[in-house]
């Protein structure tokens, strides 16, 4: 049986690192995309991610709610990413660029999915967290289900609305552009 | 469409966007090694941020409860805010000084990018003190072991344990020739451009190990720069000290590490046959002492006794010496005005990384007058030895010979009389690099840059090839060479090709060696011969030799010589050439005039070109199955 990220967090607040090590298995992958949503830049989300894990750890015995570690976490990579932006870019090493072709092609699949996932950022934390656990961590419904302590049929509707919702801001976005 | 096929679509671009956001960064491997110490205490987040406690859905407290936590909050921040303010005191105090934090993570180094620049071999390379000379051998001294622990040495390490090539060599522990490396000669440069981000620094001195650098690595050309904060006005980093560490961990760098500790010999059974002391050790055998060497000089005497490496299967050292590195590792001394992460950038030069270019040049069609059309292709080859690989790096390649500075610490000069010794000291031996120093002639920007559109990765002991260019139909013409002072009677065939954009080239090309690749009758491809290029610049003449001709032949003749005067000859020639093909053919002849007279063509049956002081150039067609006749006559005065 799976345990809940409501126990993982108790045990990681109480020291356990490989307890906190599941935690960053499960939500390593949602983080990433969520700060490449926010910074739209795939290497720098991956250092934030790590930095909010690191954060996330030194502060565990604080967090009161262990049942909101996912919504904890998001917040601290939301900090995160906002002061990343804040902060002067360093002067990139100079690499010729790749073929044109190759290049804006690359770079237009970067950015379409860096698109969804700043609208996945602005779902509602139920649908966020449905998405992140299935297409981001990997999980089936069942296995979304008992992470989150819910039936699998509550899953799959959520699924079902955040898509629509989805679509909805992509749409959006698409008619903005 | 449906909300079925909808959310499929959906649930397929999700899929895609998840797998892109799977993470790669070589750091999360390492994460929870580098989790920190947790911090202690009740008041917490929760209680900084009372708008989230909503969020989160948690009951509210009593209003006493809150406004005592509130109180003890602000008491919180007022203890943390001293803290800080005494902490910036001390900084300011002490601002070189190691204020390490409590609970402050391990330094680490992760590449960012890479970037090499190599040059062409030159002809005036020559090796470095830090040029990889030889191998090593070591281990119990059976052909596996002694494999196992072979290793690449400098030529500076060599010169610290040994006088002479022949010493070296007398000791057993050297081996000559070539077992993979350019031992012989350094060949080629490469100037490396490596960015790293370097993670958890603290403020004051930090000891910061670069792995992953050329073995080649020329340490004095090193410079470190902060790309996060170029000026250091921020948090700037200084380098205090650096240090290059090429002792690896070898068998024999073990061994010698380890006189005076406790080794164990283990027997070909995987028993312990001795244990004991290091005392001294050989490619034979090693000695070993009952008892650790004592400073009492009244002290007994420990018994010593040897095993042979033959009778070893492996030698087991309690404790790993720390002051030696796996891989060439560059040890850096950084003092840091600030904590945090750096974006800095190191640039070294290498040895033992070139390229050359190499040209295929088909002949694909011959027309009537011996003009040939060509489908040439070129490619760059580059040779990595530098002892590192350079993982998707970015590629520059400089044409143009590039003089370099001899080695100020280069061996000192050799007399003649000394014979060559082996392949590694062949330089030293033979005074090949002994001479003037030499320095650089060209600005660089009188070199051609070739860039490669992509990054690449180019591994260590690899031959790398990358496609230069591609031009067809080139068009070439074949000349038959007649210099009767190379050769008395054969021809020379060449192809002189215009480098120019109305021939499908007018690229600058590099020097390189040409393969030229004819077809037959049959269209079967076959090899017809191999020449060497110079660098080319676009609007010039490249000459081509591509062999002997079989159905020409020629002929000179010295007619007669007049002496009108004791100081005038006058000498009349004749130049002969004779085509047995079926198709006409463009010859030029080649005339040799002395030197060291003043002359003059006095009488000519064609007309010529003056090529030199001493040569001249007849040029003319030749009819198929047909002879050629010239004569000339040269006035000489004194």
């Amino acid at each position: 049986m799976e345990k809940t990220d409501a126990q993982l967090a108790r045990d990681a607040s109480r020291g356990d690192s490989a307890a906190f090590g599941v935690l960053v298995q499960r939500y390593r992958a949602a983080l990433v995309g969520y700060v490449a949503g926010l910074v739209r830049a795939r290497d720098d989300a991956e250092d934030l991610a790590q930095e909010t894990f690191l954060r996330a750890w030194q502060q565990a015995p604080l967090l009161r709610e262990p049942a909101t570690v996912g919504r904890w976490l998001y917040r601290i990579a939301h900090n995160l990413a906002i002061s990343h932006a804040r902060r002067p870019r360093p002067v990139p090493l100079v690499v010729e660029p790749a073929e044109p072709a190759q290049r804006a092609e690359a770079t237009d699949c970067e950015d379409r999915f860096a698109a969804v996932l700043a609208a996945i950022g602005r779902l509602g934390e139920s649908h966020r967290e449905v998405i992140a656990r299935k297409h981001f961590g990997g999980c089936t419904v069942d296995q979304v289900a008992a992470q989150l302590g819910v039936p699998p049929g509550t899953v799959r509707s959520r699924l079902g609305r955040a898509y629509a919702e989805l679509r909805q801001l992509l749409a959006e976005e698409l008619i903005q552009d | 469409m449906t909300d079925d096929v909808q959310d499929q679509e959906m649930e397929a671009l999700l899929d895609r966007v998840g797998r892109w956001c799977q993470p790669r960064h070589p750091g999360w491997d390492t994460l929870l090694k580098r989790l920190g110490p947790q911090q202690a205490g009740e008041a917490g987040l929760e209680e900084e941020r009372p708008s989230r406690r909503a969020e989160t859905g948690q009951s509210k407290p009593s209003d006493r409860r809150t406004a005592l936590r509130r109180w003890l909050a602000l008491a919180a921040g007022l203890l943390v805010a001293v803290t800080m303010l005494g902490l910036a005191i001390v900084l300011m105090l002490n601002p070189g000084g190691t204020t390490a934090v409590a609970g402050d993570l391990p330094v680490e180094v992760h590449r960012r990018g890479i970037e090499v620049t190599i040059f062409n071999a030159a002809e005036n390379d020559e090796p470095t003190l830090y040029t990889p000379l030889a191998v090593l051998q070591g281990g119990s001294g059976d052909g596996d072991s002694a494999a196992q622990v072979q290793r690449r040495i400098t030529r500076g390490q060599a010169l610290a344990e040994f006088q002479n090539p022949q010493e070296a060599l007398a000791s057993g522990r050297y081996r000559p020739g070539n077992l993979g490396m350019g031992l012989v000669k350094d060949q080629g440069m490469g100037l490396v451009k490596d960015q790293r981000m370097v993670l958890h620094l603290k403020a004051g001195d930090n000891v910061v190990k670069f792995t992953d650098v050329a073995a080649t690595i020329d340490p004095t050309s090193v410079r470190l720069t902060s790309e996060s904060d170029p000026a250091g006005i921020q948090a700037g980093i200084q380098v205090v000290e650096q240090n290059f560490e090429y002792d690896l961990a070898s068998g024999d760098a073990l061994l010698k590490r380890s006189l005076d500790r406790r080794v164990t010999c283990i027997g070909k059974e995987d028993k312990e046959l001795l244990e004991g002391f290091l005392v001294s050790y050989d490619s034979a055998a090693l000695s070993l002492a009952d008892a650790p060497p004592s400073p009492d000089p009244k002290a007994p005497r420990p018994k010593v006794q040897s095993v042979t490496r033959q009778q070893l299967k492996a030698i087991r050292i309690d404790e790993m010496p720390k002051d030696l590195h796996t891989r060439p590792t560059l040890v850096w001394k950084l003092r840091a005005a600030k904590r945090g992460d750096h974006l800095a950038t190191l640039t070294y030069l290498c040895g033992n990384v070139v390229w050359q270019a190499d040209y295929v040049a088909a002949i694909e069609k011959t027309g009537p007058d011996g003009r040939d059309t060509l489908d040439l292709t070129g490619w760059v080859t580059i040779d990595n030895r530098s002892g590192t690989t350079y993982d998707r790096a970015g590629l520059k390649l400089i044409a143009g010979d590039v003089h370099r500075v001899r080695d100020p610490w280069a061996l000192p000069e050799r007399s003649e009389e000394e014979p060559p010794i082996y392949g590694f000291f062949m330089g030293y031996a033979t005074g090949g690099y002994v001479g003037a120093k030499e320095f650089t002639t060209k600005d660089f920007f009188e070199y051609k840059l070739y860039t490669l559109s992509q990054p690449s990765t180019v591994a260590d002991n690899q031959i790398k090839q990358l496609s230069l260019l591609r031009a067809a139909g080139v068009q070439g013409q074949r000349r038959f060479l007649f210099d009767p002072a190379r050769h008395a009677t054969e021809l020379t065939v060449e192809l002189v090709v215009k480098n120019e954009k109305s021939n499908g080239l007018g690229l600058p090309l590099p020097k390189g060696r040409v393969t030229f690749v004819g077809r037959d009758a049959d269209g079967e491809s076959h090899f017809l011969g191999r020449d060497q290029i110079d660098h080319t610049p676009k609007d010039e003449e490249l000459v081509l030799k591509l062999g002997r001709a079989f159905d020409a032949a020629g002929e000179h003749r010295h007619v007669r010589t007049e002496v009108p005067h004791p100081n005038r000859r006058i000498e009349t020639h004749e130049i002969r050439v004779r085509n047995h093909k079926d198709a006409g053919i463009r010859v030029r002849a080649v005339a040799r005039l002395q030197p060291s007279l003043n002359w003059q063509i006095t009488k000519t049956t064609d007309e010529y070109a003056k090529h030199d002081f001493q040569t001249l150039h007849f040029d003319f067609p030749l009819k198929a199955n047909a002879e050629k006749r010239v004569e000339y006559t040269v006035d000489y005065r004194w």
